[in-house]
């Protein structure tokens, strides 16, 4: 039997339960459905093994501490032209024709371009980020794949999205996503787009990759 | 200069001599971004008195995320702090600033802040359309270095410029249409402190040399 060439390309990266069409169909419907605004968490996405793998890559590259207004984290540099296999393996795949038609499927959100922003961070105890909607430039998608272990609520470093007024200004949180390991978080980036990370109480690591998908 | 009486009242007097007030300007100037932190600026029993008052007022929460989340209260309403806000309303007061900085300083209209764990305002919470100084009375006590709270500075293009929390301090910073200031979010560190912030800005109308 023929086996699709899209899962064949991306099962070696990702569980093959996230390629089948019923499911692919009911992520659609939750990506669009969702509030306050379009976004999607999927749990159990990566393959074990390259979990472990990515992981061990990342906490292997050198951060270096951001610390504005907006927030106080720790991030690698751009990772997509990176000497390490791993992430160049990664990358290739989420920039390939068949992640991003799997993409597109479930955002509707067509024309994606083939460069992606794909960067590490850590947020170390007293890390933060501040309400932001990340609408910049040609930004259509923002994705984060974490790492590193499942943290409860009371540990901080959860993501936390806004409801918006008529004047598209956040109002107060309504979703809340305590950082569970080896999900996959995307939203749709827009005016509306309002998001936060609250403070680390933890001296437990919260490391991603992630970044933006460009249209 | 004007009522020297009212200053000698509040003021401690090293920053009253006339070379005191000279090196205001030099130290101003000196900076990337013209700015100067004046320790013990206050006699210390009225920058006492003025923290006492700050804790008992009643506050209200203003929480807009992406711009700021503090404590604040109309100056109206603080009526126990009127001889504070006359004071800074002085022709005295501002007549000595303006000595220090050679700029005329016309209106002081403060705004009281307070910030606990989790508070902060955003850079794109200040707006500055003109040459403009911001004037920040500080009467946060025993606050702990790691905690935030920090007053921050965006000179446009340059490095960003960070003042720390200290008691009976007055901060004076020049800042620039294209620049922005903030308050860094206070984290778990701070515990159950607060900072006590009387703040102004003032435009200036006449543009300056520097």
């Amino acid at each position: 039997m023929k086996q699709n060439p899209r899962i064949e390309a991306l099962k070696g990266w990702i569980q093959e339960q996230h390629f089948d069409g019923k499911n692919v169909k009911r992520y659609a419907r939750e990506f669009q459905h969702n509030k306050p605004f379009s976004h999607l968490v999927l749990k159990n996405f990566l393959q074990p093994k390259q979990l472990v793998f990515l992981r061990t890559a990342l906490e292997k590259q050198e951060f270096e501490i951001k610390d504005t207004d907006l927030f106080y984290l720790q991030q690698t540099k751009e990772l997509r032209n990176s000497n390490s296999i791993v992430f160049s393996s990664f990358y290739t795949m989420l920039s390939s024709s068949y992640f991003q038609k799997w993409l597109q499927e479930i955002t509707d959100i067509q024309k994606l371009k083939n460069t992606i922003d794909f960067i590490g961070t850590n947020f170390p105890r007293c890390g933060y980020l501040l309400p932001h909607d990340d609408f910049y430039e040609h930004r259509k998608i923002a994705y984060t794949f974490y790492l590193s272990q499942t943290l409860c609520a009371k540990e901080g470093g959860v993501l936390e999205l806004f409801a918006v007024n008529s004047e598209n200004s956040p109002t107060k949180v309504v979703r809340s996503y305590p950082i569970q390991e080896n999900s996959l978080i995307f939203l749709k980036v827009t005016r509306q787009s309002y998001h936060q990370v609250t403070e680390m109480l933890t001296d437990k690591k919260r490391l991603t990759l992630g970044g933006w998908f460009h249209g | 200069m004007g009522n020297v009486q009212v200053i000698r009242q509040w003021i401690n007097p090293k920053h009253l001599s006339s070379e005191a007030i000279q090196l205001v300007e030099k130290q101003f100037y000196a900076n990337q971004v013209p700015s100067i932190q004046l320790a013990d600026f206050f006699i210390q029993d009225k920058a006492e008195e003025v923290y006492r008052l700050l804790e008992k007022i009643k506050y209200n929460h203003d929480y807009i995320p992406h711009l700021h989340s503090y404590a604040t209260v109309k100056i109206e309403s603080v009526q126990v702090l009127k001889p504070f806000f006359s004071f800074l309303d002085s022709s005295g007061f501002k007549a000595l600033i303006g000595t220090m900085l050679k700029h005329e300083i016309k209106t002081i209209e403060p705004q009281i802040l307070m910030l606990q764990h989790k508070d902060y305002t955003l850079a794109q919470d200040s707006r500055i359309l003109k040459d403009t100084l911001l004037f920040c009375f500080d009467f946060t006590q025993n606050w702990p270095a790691d905690s935030g709270g920090k007053t921050g500075v965006l000179p446009g293009k340059s490095e960003q410029v960070f003042f720390n929390r200290m008691f009976n301090s007055l901060c004076i910073i020049k800042l620039k249409p294209d620049s922005h200031y903030f308050l860094k979010y206070i984290n778990a560190n701070a515990g159950r402190n607060k900072v006590f912030l009387v703040i102004s800005q003032m435009p200036l109308e006449i543009p300056s040399s520097s």
